[in-house]
């Protein structure tokens, strides 16, 4: 894989991330009436939009079948699910977020080969890092409230 | 009267005239050099009499052009000289009356004198003046003497006055000698091989001399002007003799001359050939007029002689009508010579990173400036830069030309196709301040072009072997990639010159000396009082292979002095071969530059026989773009090369949707070895129609012209309110010779003219089955490619934003593929102009290949068929080489869904016509193969463009079409998506319980194209790039 096809991909990566990430922080805000499911939900949001995000991009490459995406979302609805079964997760929310906003911008800055490409990539990431940073702070005044 | 009485006459006389001189009466005015002028026009008139006498004898047993010249140059002398005498003598009858001397004498009264003369000699101031004359004490006496002696014989009164009233009136019939002996000599030259029969045409107004000129001699009339008298009597002179010597063709019996005059306009010339039955006539009449005009202006106050300039002009009137023999029209692009171009100094010649290596190539040699107006009052310099450039190598079409003048950039687009040879453009106008009448001007020019051909004379972008295999730059070859030049310039310009560039002529002459060679001369008249020195330039285009070039002929330079006039010798021209060719000359002097024009037809019997060649030399169509309602002008123009006339039949043929029709027929006689102009006229109903003129003869049908015509419906003559004509150059291909052909798009804004107003219009090329040939559909994400921007307008990737009233000239290069294209130039949706390339294939093996459908919906397969004929009797082996696909191999190597029917192809004399059907489709491995196998399907970023497929078959056949990828029928849109993402969700609506379908929906779709759609914008989009010429047409690969 050269240099502009793994930009490329990083690049898919992350928009899609953003792109879940933003929507299922919509639904758990939004449609979720449950206290402790939505702060379940927002502690692994990283998890489950980077777990979409991934099954997206595989839905783009060969044999290109988009159901793969509809996939993801099932399989990140299932993951929500299983977390819900456990009291601990909401405790696992700061170090998921320590991880994400620390893998991402790696994820990115390893797209240095194609400028083009590495550009992007850095405005991507640094939307991601803000909006993690944005519920992660909200998680904190949930928990503290 | 008797001879004493003539004495007293004469010696009263010597008493007025030196009196009058010392006033400086009548002599003020006689200025000029020939010493016609004062008491030298007594002087002079016996030595003009004597010099007309002589060359009258030399014309009459030899009238070549020197003496005949001499001839009519002596007359016109004469005839000045006639009129200042009648003048002089007018004075004096007015000085004599003025001063009191007595006019009427009785017979006793002089008989008085002469007694008085005989007692007490002549009066001290006759005396005084008779010895200014050299007369001796003498000679005095002896005259006083002969008065004595001879004071018997006064027998009658004599009226002085009445004497000197007929002596001036007399001079003026000498005048009218003169001029006799001017058309004489005129008619003795130009006449000597006088035709008998002349043209008839219908009769039209004169286009060198207007009646409203000559109705300006009642006005000078009237008005008692002098000076506008002689002006236009001067002016008439010149233009009947401009018409007679200059532009006369032919001349017939009785003084009748057949000229030609040439008008210009933005679309091209117009060539008509006029017969003038009274030219001779009325020159003859204004010579006799000048006289009369000399005298007027010199002080002649007779009112007879005003009445006389009346009864000319009543005369001269009904002499100048003409006959209109036939209309030719004739589109050329033509240098256009301006004022006052000043050669500047160049800057060492930049190097840029397009400095073209290869021929053909394009190098500037000069940078010019010229004046287009000065503002004085604002104290700002107009000027335009021209650049001449020589091209060498073969064509290249002009894209783009970039003017910078340290401050202001501007460009044009001239769209011009450079053949080789020299040639100029000229930049947009820019301002300069003024400084003490001197400008400083200085900057820096930039011309793109596009070569037209490759060295090898491959098709552009073809790499060796044909293929292309790669994608990197360094995989593709230079040729057809734009090229640039600069240059650098400054300099100062006087704006103050002794010259007048209207008191200096300049004409260029050709004269046909041999079948197919032309001698041309040049003549440059300087009247202003100081001497003219200049360059002449003198260019013609000349044939070459299937296209004129323009040459220059002879440079020279040349020197006129105050009031005289040169004659240079430009050389012959050797046209080869039957054509129109067009001169120009140039005179480039003191910071000025004056033109002319012209062209000459050559018409080559072909060898052998009395061979000779009747065809159809071009079809002009106006107007342009019809309505329905208009009334649609064919001018055909026929030439005939056979020594003989050609009764010939035109019959224009329209195809249309209501089927054939003979629109026109048109019957006449072509003079033996002449071009004749006819009009057939046709107004059609709404559509698209195919028009064919067939010329036909004794001999049957000879030649035939077709072409397309779009008429567009009356409703949309008031929505369309921009129209437009493509312009192909040139509009026949042939396969294997025509690689590109040039398309000038014009467009222009019907409405009233204002800059504060402007839309933005589409505009497209489109061919018959809806392939978008032109302009380059670009993506938003990338940099605008094709960028014009001029008076009125600016264009960029296919939307023109036009200003109300303005128009707008765009261009782009087309590839020729194997069959006829009918292009469409479509504004917002609207077809407006039509025109046709046809393509003949002259090769032993022709090849045709259509793929249908040529709009492929993305996915779908395109078949292409190839038919081959055998136009000669052997065998001939064909091998389907290599396919290629937007400048790409796919073929043998490559996606599997391109399948050939079969690889060879025998044609024989028994099986002359074969064809091979080749099947693209055009499915994601299609596309990703295309693209080099990218991360992600990019598919839909092909839909839009057009693709160049070439089938290499042998070693040197190629054959090819265009068809372009549409957005498939299966591709859904957004909500299509949507609503297959609820059903799916609504099927597994138990699981995601809390989900909802739209927004599934569309994070699907953000997902999906928003990431690759980001990745196209930042690394993939020169998957295509890469594939294009950047001929800025919408053909990839082509």
């Amino acid at each position: 894989m050269d240099g502009g096809s793994w930009g490329a991909l990083v690049l898919g990566i992350l928009w899609s991330f953003i792109i879940f990430f933003i929507g299922i922080a919509i639904v758990a805000k939004l449609l979720v009436g449950n206290s402790w499911r939505q702060r379940v939900l927002l502690s692994t949001l990283p998890i489950l939009s980077l777990e979409a995000s991934l099954c997206a991009i595989a839905s783009m490459l060969p044999p290109e079948d988009p159901d793969l995406i509809l996939f993801g979302i099932v399989i990140a609805y299932i993951l929500y699910r299983i977390f819900a079964r456990f009291s601990w997760v909401p405790r696992l929310a700061g170090g998921v977020y320590v991880v994400f906003e620390a893998l991402l911008p790696l994820l990115a800055l390893s797209t240095f080969r194609v400028r083009s490409l590495f550009l992007v990539n850095i405005v991507l990431v640094t939307i991601a890092v803000l909006l993690m940073e944005v519920v992660r702070r909200e998680l904190k005044r949930i928990r503290d409230a | 009267m008797d001879k004493v009485g003539a004495l007293l006459i004469g010696i009263i006389l010597l008493a007025i005239v030196p009196n009058v001189a010392g006033q400086g009466g009548p002599f003020a005015g006689a200025e000029n050099m020939n010493g016609t002028g004062g008491n030298r026009a007594f002087e002079a008139f016996w030595g003009i009499l004597g010099n007309v006498s002589t060359l009258v004898v030399e014309v009459n047993s030899s009238p070549d052009q020197d003496n005949v010249d001499s001839l009519i140059r002596w007359t016109h002398i004469g005839e000045e000289n006639a009129g200042n005498i009648s003048a002089l003598l007018w004075k004096a009858l007015l000085n004599a009356k003025d001063s009191g001397v007595k006019l009427h004498y009785t017979a006793d009264e002089l008989r008085e004198m002469a007694s008085n003369i005989s007692r007490n000699g002549l009066p001290p101031k006759t005396v005084q003046a008779l010895k200014e004359q050299g007369w001796s004490d003498d000679q005095i006496n002896a005259l006083i003497s002969y008065i004595r002696d001879h004071s018997n014989e006064i027998v009658g009164d004599f009226d002085l006055g009445a004497y000197l009233e007929a002596l001036s009136d007399s001079f003026i019939e000498v005048g009218r000698k003169y001029s006799e002996y001017e058309s004489w000599a005129l008619e003795k030259y130009y006449w000597r091989n006088a035709l008998s029969n002349p043209p008839n045409g219908s009769t039209v107004s004169n286009p060198y001399v207007s009646s409203s000129e000559v109705n300006e001699l009642d006005y000078a009339a009237s008005t008692r002007s002098t000076d506008s008298l002689l002006s236009t009597v001067n002016s008439l002179l010149d233009d009947i003799k401009f018409a007679i010597v200059d532009a006369g063709t032919d001349y017939y019996a009785n003084g009748g001359v057949e000229f030609q005059t040439t008008s210009f306009s933005s679309s091209g010339e117009t060539i008509r050939t006029y017969y003038w039955p009274n030219a001779l006539k009325a020159y003859r009449l204004v010579s006799e007029l000048y006289t009369v005009a000399v005298a007027l202006k010199n002080g002649n106050s007779n009112e007879n002689l005003w009445d006389m300039v009346r009864q000319y002009r009543k005369e001269l009137l009904p002499l100048l009508d003409v006959k209109l023999i036939s209309t030719v029209f004739i589109p050329a692009p033509r240098p256009s010579p301006s004022p006052m171009p000043t050669l500047l100094e160049l800057g060492s010649p930049l190097t840029s990173p397009y400095a073209p290596s290869n021929e053909p190539k394009l190098v500037i040699t000069d940078v010019k400036v010229i004046r287009t107006g000065s503002d004085f009052i604002r104290g700002v310099f107009k000027y335009r830069v021209r650049v001449d450039y020589s091209v060498s190598g073969g064509p290249v079409m002009i894209d783009w030309a970039s003017f910078n003048d340290g401050a202001v950039s501007k460009s044009s687009n001239p769209g011009q196709i450079a053949y080789p040879g020299a040639g100029s453009i000229q930049s947009p106008v820019f301002i300069v301040p003024l400084g003490d009448l001197r400008a400083s001007v200085s900057g820096v020019v930039k011309i793109r072009y596009l070569p037209m051909t490759s060295p090898k004379g491959e098709i552009p972008n073809g790499g060796p072997g044909g293929s292309i295999q790669g994608y990197s730059n360094g995989g593709y070859p230079p040729q057809g990639a734009p090229a640039l030049v600069m240059e650098t310039y400054h300099g100062t310009l006087s704006l103050i010159s002794e010259v007048d560039p209207g008191k200096v002529r300049f004409r260029v002459q050709a004269v046909k000396v041999g079948t197919e060679e032309v001698e041309y001369t040049a003549r440059v008249s300087n009247f202003n009082p100081v001497p003219v020195k200049g360059t002449l330039t003198f260019y013609s285009t000349l044939p070459e292979e299937n296209y004129l070039i323009g040459r220059v002929i002879n440079r020279t330079e040349v020197t006129v002095m105050p009031n005289s006039e040169v004659t240079v010798d430009l050389g012959t021209v050797d046209y080869t071969r039957s054509g129109t060719y067009e001169f120009t000359g140039i005179l480039s002097f003191e910071g000025f530059e004056k033109g002319y024009n012209g062209e000459v037809t050559i018409i080559t019997p072909t060898t052998g026989g009395d061979g000779g060649e009747l065809r159809i030399d071009n079809v002009k169509i106006g107007p342009l773009p019809p309505f329905e309602g208009d009334t649609v002008e064919f001018n055909v123009t026929v030439v005939n090369s056979y020594d003989s006339a050609k009764n010939v039949s035109l019959r224009l043929v329209t195809t249309g949707k209501y089927g054939r029709e003979l629109a026109d027929l048109r019957n006449g006689t072509v003079g033996p070895r002449s071009v004749r102009t006819f009009t057939l006229y046709w107004a059609g109903l709404e559509g698209d129609y195919t028009y064919r003129v067939e010329l036909s003869s004794n001999d049957g049908d000879i030649d035939s012209r077709e072409g397309d015509l779009l008429v567009l419906p009356y409703s949309a003559r008031d929505k369309l309110n921009v129209l437009g004509k493509l312009e192909l150059s040139p509009s026949t291909a042939y396969i294997g010779k025509t690689e590109k052909v040039a398309v000038k798009i014009k467009l222009w804004d019907t409405r009233s003219r204002s800059t504060l107003r402007w839309e933005n219009h589409n505009v497209e090329i489109v061919d018959g089955r809806g392939v978008v040939w032109w302009p380059y559909k670009g993506r938003v994400f990338e940099h605008p490619r094709d960028v014009k921007t001029g008076e009125g307008y600016m264009y960029y990737d296919g939307v023109l934003n036009l200003h109300y009233g303005f128009n707008a000239t765009l261009s782009t290069l087309l590839p020729v593929v194997n069959h006829n294209v009918t292009f469409y130039l479509v504004v917002d949706g609207h077809k407006v102009a039509a025109s046709r390339l046809t393509v003949i294939d002259d090769n032993p093996v022709r090849a045709v290949m259509s793929c249908k459908p040529a709009v492929v919906p993305l996915g779908r397969p395109t078949q292409c068929t190839v038919h081959f004929e055998l136009g000669n009797a052997g065998t001939v082996a064909l091998n389907l080489k290599e396919i290629d696909f937007g400048g790409k191999r796919v073929w043998p190597s490559g996606p599997d869904s391109v399948i050939v029917s079969e690889k060879t192809v025998t044609l024989s004399p028994t099986s002359m016509q074969r064809s091979l059907s080749i099947t693209i489709g055009t499915g994601k491995e299609f596309t990703d193969y295309y693209l080099n196998h990218p991360d992600f399907n990019y598919g839909y970023k092909m839909i839009g463009y057009s693709y160049l497929v070439v089938a290499k078959i042998g070693d040197q056949l190629r054959v090819s079409d265009v068809i372009q990828l549409s957005d498939p029928a299966e591709v859904q849109t957004l909500e299509d998506k949507a609503k297959n993402a609820y059903n799916i969700i609504k099927t597994i609506g138990d699981i995601c319980d809390d989900a909802k379908s739209g927004a599934v929906g569309i994070a699907e779709t953000a997902v999906s194209k928003g990431s690759r759609e980001l990745a196209w914008m930042a690394y993939y989009h020169t998957l295509l790039e890469n594939q294009d010429t950047l001929d800025n047409n919408n053909i990839i690969g082509g």
